[in-house]
């Protein structure tokens, strides 16, 4: 896929290749592949905790925490994200994809 | 942690340490092979007449109909090596019937089919004019990728999280914990009742639930809507902190030694807490390998019973335990059956009991119950991102069954198939929900 | 010439019935011993575990007249073809009183069997070459299928010839004395069998000879697959 100029490479399950390449504008365009045309304010801040949080631990965040510290509720977080916290947002914020079950 | 060596150890054959690894590898596939073969094993591998019928049973060749997806076919990948080295006819005239040698490149031949072309949903095997089980013939080649040391990566690093942190996504016990807490506090606001928690490692209780990590860490709402109905129903009951893995990727991995020591573990924890039932989340696999196949490899039966939490809301509901209205779920729902529940588990009815008594609108998809369809992410499909996009591709025969029922949620008790059919409904936009069966009761609690 | 007749006529017929009957055998047993592993590779819950269905799964397979009921009813009908086919050679042993009660001619059927099978055999051959099951076949696949294709062949042409071009020198007195003569271990060739260009004895010799190698084949290739349909369905049933 070509953003910017760049061009980002997914594997076959439509994470990033390379996490490292990642920004907003990569961020915006897996956004729409996850049929979210526009990312809303609360979406950008689940995006970059998520992000964020990655980037410390080398590994995606429980529900738990993008809930509590963001004071998202839990039945929303599936609403602003239909594919779910891993398959959706952690696609969005560029992370490997997580192991197991999801 | 001292088990993982197990698995390594298996994949030595004594005497050849001096061997280059792949031909170790190939000698460790065919001592498998000849162990799986053994008696009548053999007779499965020879009764295939290659009739081809088997064609369109299979959802991953109906969505590609290339003959390397063709359930014989794929079997023949094994076949093939075993009439090379167990049939009259395979050692004198192998190119007459088509017998195969054994070589590195053949077992990743073997992997690619067994992993990539194969949700081991034994549709092919229940539908084989013959009777040929050829998911078991399969399974017999995932071992002998197993023992050869050539699980795919995605597979192989999830049995290791399992087997050394206890449960597949790596969950540390005082993130469990909080979760636990946090799902509390918000099901005491949405039942409105304080005196409701989430019991966790509490001795003396009647069942042990054993749920699916996923349900802690990305999925929590069934857990909730778990919690809510077992609290409505007054039921005794409690979670492990340190044992609540329901999953068994090493069943998926066809690495048995690993199999066993995950069942192994849930079955003591039980014994620990002296519960009286073992009672299993919603998951196809985790029922049908800790229900079917676990006392197997354990050599023995459990000292409690174990069921799925489906037949437990089944009868919650028959006995009037927990009262509903269906009115509260008013959209169409249809069901979709997991392969390891339904057709290889037996458990097709109470699900559809409950389902009829929590929505307004139920409608089955074609074909349903043993012969329905699998959604095309089982077998460890969904922890294997290079066959990614095989899976999706595959999922086409379940979209379009969703498709044709005009539903708006699909409930599904496996959350393994669930994972895979938020996928589908983005891919194929299908536009439903999916939903486990628990979530539904829950949302019809009176 | 008349060694080679008598050769495949009598010795073999005897090597190939050895055979088949011991590899069977030997095939059988290990059947019984590995069942008792099977009971342990195969888990899960048990499905209607009673015989009578293992035997209709094995013998109607209803899963396939479900998913191709077309396809259904040519399988059926071929191994129905076939069945008959094998119970008329009974009458060429000796006389069958039961399979009178309709009354026919020696051979059953009025050689309307045999073109049926032939047709038959011809459809699943053409099948092979055709994909996806092409790509799926073994060279072996074809050869078995030739071979049948052989013995309905001569074996027709024996009957034909001797109904509607009237060689009677070969009937079914003939073929009585010979099948008899093999069963009791008194193999006695009547002398039209082997005289040099009479008749058609040749195509006797061809039809046996094909026969001798197909029961030989029997043991040792998928065309076991007529003994373990059953133990197969029975295991699926468990």
């Amino acid at each position: 896929m070509e953003v910017d100029g760049k061009s980002i490479e997914f594997d076959k399950d439509g994470f990033m290749v390379d996490p490292g390449l990642w920004d907003e504008a990569v961020a915006a365009a897996v956004a729409v592949d996850e049929g979210i045309d526009e990312l809303s304010e609360t979406h950008w801040k689940i995006v970059k905790f998520i992000r964020e949080y990655w980037k410390e631990h080398d590994l995606a965040p429980p529900v738990r925490l993008i809930c509590k510290d963001l004071g998202v509720g839990v039945r929303d977080i599936y609403k602003l994200f239909t594919s779910g916290p891993a398959r959706g947002a952690c696609r969005v914020a560029g992370l490997p994809k997580p192991d197991g079950c999801v | 942690m001292t088990k993982r060596n197990d698995t390594h150890e298996s994949t030595e054959v004594p005497g050849d340490e001096g061997n280059p690894a792949p031909e170790r590898g190939v000698n460790a596939a065919l001592a498998e092979l000849a162990a799986s073969v053994r008696g009548f094993g053999a007779f499965q591998m020879n009764a295939c007449v290659r009739c081809g019928l088997c064609a369109d049973t299979c959802h991953i060749y109906r969505a590609e109909p290339d003959v390397a997806n063709l359930p014989a076919m794929k079997a023949s990948s094994i076949t093939s090596v075993f009439r090379r080295y167990h049939t009259f006819l395979g050692k004198r005239l192998p190119g007459l019937v088509g017998a195969r040698e054994l070589t590195a490149e053949r077992i990743d031949e073997i992997r690619d089919v067994v992993y990539g072309r194969c949700t081991s949903c034994g549709r092919c095997a229940s539908n084989c004019a013959l009777g040929v089980d050829l998911r078991h013939i399969l399974q017999v080649g995932r071992r002998m990728c197993a023992v050869a040391g050539r699980i795919p990566e995605g597979l192989q690093r999830t049995v290791d999280n399992q087997l050394e942190t206890g449960n597949q996504m790596a969950i540390p016990q005082e993130e469990f914990l909080s979760t636990t807490e946090w799902l509390s506090d918000d099901l005491k606001l949405e039942m409105g009742d304080d005196t409701l928690r989430i019991p966790v490692d509490e001795k003396g209780k009647r069942i042990l639930y054993v749920i699916n990590p996923r349900e802690v860490k990305f999925f929590p709402l069934s857990l909730m809507a778990a919690a809510g109905v077992f609290h409505a129903a007054g039921e005794s009951w409690t979670l492990s902190s340190k044992v609540f893995d329901v999953t068994n990727y090493g069943f998926f991995a066809g690495d048995e030694a690993s199999a066993r020591e995950l069942v192994r573990r849930v079955a003591e924890e039980a014994g620990a807490l002296g519960v009286e039932q073992i009672i299993l989340s919603e998951c196809g696999h985790g029922y049908r390998s800790f229900r079917w196949e676990g006392p197997r490899w354990l050599g023995r039966e459990y000292a409690v019973p174990v069921s799925s939490v489906v037949e437990l809301l089944d009868e919650y509901i028959e006995c009037g335990r927990v009262q509903v209205d269906r009115e509260k779920n008013a959209e169409r729902v249809t069901l979709h059956d997991p392969c390891n529940l339904v057709r290889l588990g037996g458990l097709s009815e109470p699900q559809r009991r409950v389902l009829r008594k929590v929505t307004l609108d139920f409608v089955e998809m074609t074909p349903n119950r043993e012969n329905n369809f699998c959604c095309g992410g089982g077998g460890g499909m969904l922890s294997m991102s290079e066959y990614g996009d095989r899976r999706v591709a595959s999922g086409k025969v379940k979209a379009d069954q969703i498709r044709a029922t005009g539903a708006k949620i699909v409930a599904t008790p496996c959350h393994n198939c669930a994972d895979q059919l938020i996928e589908l409904s983005k891919r194929y936009h299908l536009g439903v929900e999916i939903q486990a069966v628990v979530e539904l009761v829950y949302n019809a609690l009176c | 010439m008349q060694s080679v007749y008598y050769i495949v006529l009598v010795p073999m017929v005897y090597a190939a019935l050895a055979v088949f009957i011991l590899g069977t055998l030997w095939h059988g047993l290990r059947l019984i011993v590995g069942l008792k592993h099977a009971l342990r590779v195969v888990v899960g819950p048990a499905k209607n575990p009673n015989m009578l269905r293992a035997v209709c799964d094995a013998f109607l397979s209803p899963a396939t007249l479900k998913n191709h009921p077309v396809r259904w009813v040519f399988m059926v009908s071929f191994h129905i073809v076939l069945f008959l086919t094998i119970l008329g050679h009974l009458e060429l042993v000796g006389e069958v009183g039961v399979m009178q009660v309709v009354r026919h001619d020696v051979f059953l059927g009025g050689g309307i069997l045999g073109i049926l099978l032939f047709a038959g055999l011809l459809f699943f051959l053409f099948r092979r070459f055709h994909a996806p099951l092409a790509a799926m076949s073994e060279p072996g696949d074809y050869y078995l299928l030739i071979l049948l294709l052989l013995i309905v062949l001569f074996g027709s042409q024996l009957h034909l010839a001797q109904r509607l071009f009237d060689y009677s020198t070969i009937g079914v007195a003939e073929y009585r004395e010979y099948l008899s003569g093999i069963l009791t271990f008194r193999p006695a060739l009547p002398e039209v069998f082997t005289e040099d260009f009479v008749g058609h004895s040749f195509l006797l010799v061809l039809h046996v000879f094909c026969a001798n190698l197909f029961l030989m084949l029997f043991p040792w290739s998928k065309l076991m697959h007529a003994i373990l349909a059953l133990p197969l369905a029975r295991l699926r049933r468990r």
